[in-house]
């Protein structure tokens, strides 16, 4: 059942007299919504108290959750959406087993919820709204994401990569090596990148193409430092089908906020793209060193993948996952940190 | 699953095993199994040896050879190729060791006039909850 603090049944009774101002609106309510007469529950000499005693009677019989729900679906006073909506958000994820906890204790009949209801109870977690011709943005850009593999490796060692320029690949150099001073340029001649590797139902035809033979790294830094390398890859043929692919655009500039929006496109276990989306999914960002936090999905095989932003700019490159007291984020190298050590090697916009 | 603990993973495919582990990984590899096996064993042995034996003497030699145990195995279970030593790790299941003795009685029970099985029963929940909390820093 839900309990409401102090602060919380102060809150409410506030809402309930803004959102009540005239006498008899009060009384309807509670004669249509709860079957109950307010004179006999809750008599009091102004609209404060009844609202007061009206709350001490739901909160005595137990009646709370309902007097909460029936407010909601009664008024749209700002309030009172307000109030119920943290409450029961705060109460939903305080019940959570694995995310979406049972709702308050109910009858059949109240069990039975509506759309209307639905839209109402969901915490905002786990349902947001995005912009359709940004998502297809995005998915226009997942022509630009591979995956990278390696001809003298198993399959499972792969990783992602994003073309930044028309013929340069941004991964991570831990793709390549997990050892400090590896010669990468040897490494490089054995990369495949496979671009427009998604599930058969997006019609998308797969393009694969290798590094150039001499000096394909055209940059890099070390996994301690900003874990990236910078590859120029070789153009395989003249088709169609690689003309449709573009580089990303990108953003060196901008300073990512905690909880502002981020999408990754990504290979996670070799699997066909996937893309993580969240409109907060931010969490904190190190500028000094170049890092930034976040609670998106990934998980082994994601690493190099892009993070963008809320227009789809490249702002991050994901590597790592970390433990944290109460459960894991992941980490990207800012693009940001990045852009100083490339922008020489990537066109003039 | 290695005995030390992953607090972050780098994300490229091919890796063995999970990734960094959760609130329940940390708490079983933080806590000394083998240790506290040895002094739920070696503890009952003693008290079981009647009068004629010096117990809280034996109890607090094997309680130091418990914990100098303790520290070398964790210290041998977690080395791992190109890592630091994980003395996060490594203090912390020592502790729990020291823990899972006050809890059980043994020397500190003896030593202790006014020591009660509730302080320890209370010490040893509130250490176990809490240390499953620390996130030892990989490097």
């Amino acid at each position: 059942m839900l309990v409401l603090t102090n602060n919380e049944r102060k809150h409410l009774r506030q809402a309930i007299v803004t959102a009540y101002p005239a006498p008899g609106d009060l009384e309807i309510f509670v004669d249509e919504a709860l079957n109950q007469n307010l004179a006999a529950i809750a008599g009091g000499s102004n609209l404060n108290q009844t609202a007061h005693k009206l709350i001490q009677w739901a909160v005595a019989k137990g009646h709370t959750d309902a007097l909460i729900m029936q407010l909601a679906q009664d008024t749209q006073n700002p309030d009172i959406q307000q109030i119920c909506s943290r409450v029961l958000q705060q109460y939903l994820s305080l019940n959570a087993n694995d995310g979406v906890g049972p709702l308050p204790s109910m009858g059949q009949a109240a069990w039975d919820v509506n759309y209307e209801e639905l839209q109402s109870f969901l915490p905002k977690r786990f349902s947001f709204e995005a912009d359709v011709g940004e998502l297809q943005r995005g998915l226009e850009l997942s022509k630009s994401v591979c995956k990278v593999t390696f001809a003298d490796r198993s399959a499972d060692e792969c990783g992602t990569g994003v073309l930044i320029a028309p013929d340069l690949m941004l991964t991570n150099y831990h793709v390549f090596s997990r050892e400090a001073g590896a010669d990468l340029d040897e490494i490089a001649t054995q990369m495949r990148c496979e671009f427009g590797y998604t599930s058969a139902q997006s019609g998308n035809q797969a393009y694969v193409c290798g590094a150039v033979e001499n000096q394909a790294v055209v940059s890099a830094s070390p996994i301690n430092v900003l874990d990236y390398v910078l590859v120029r890859l070789r153009s395989k043929d003249d088709s169609a089908n690689e003309k449709s692919i573009q580089p990303v655009a990108y953003n060196s500039t901008d300073q990512l906020t905690p909880r502002s929006p981020l999408n990754i496109l990504q290979h996670p276990e070799g699997e066909q793209m996937k893309v993580s989306l969240s409109n907060n999914g931010v969490v904190k960002t190190d500028e000094a060193r170049g890092l930034v936090l976040y609670v998106n999905a990934a998980r082994p095989g994601s690493s190099g993948s892009p993070c963008f932003n809320q227009q789809w700019q490249l702002v991050a490159l994901h590597h790592k996952g970390l433990a944290t007291s109460f459960g894991s984020v992941r980490e990207g190298i800012l693009f940001s940190a990045i852009y100083p050590e490339i922008q020489s090697f990537l066109p003039k916009l | 699953m290695g005995r030390r603990i992953i607090s972050e993973q780098l994300q490229s495919g091919g890796q063995k095993g999970p990734g960094p582990d959760g609130y329940a990984d940390r708490l079983m590899k933080y806590i000394p199994t083998e240790a506290v096996g040895f002094w739920l064993a070696v503890s009952g042995i003693i008290q079981g040896g009647g009068p004629q034996v010096p117990q809280l003497g034996l109890l607090w030699l094997f309680f130091v050879i418990g914990l100098v145990f303790t520290f070398l195995w964790i210290r041998r279970q977690t080395k791992k190729p190109g890592k630091p030593i994980a003395w996060t790790q490594i203090l912390i299941s020592c502790g729990a060791f020291i823990v899972w003795v006050v809890a059980t009685g043994g020397p500190v029970a003896a030593t202790w006039a006014g020591y009660q099985p509730l302080y320890g029963s209370l010490l040893l929940i509130t250490y176990t909850t809490a240390i499953a909390f620390v996130v030892p820093p990989e490097n």
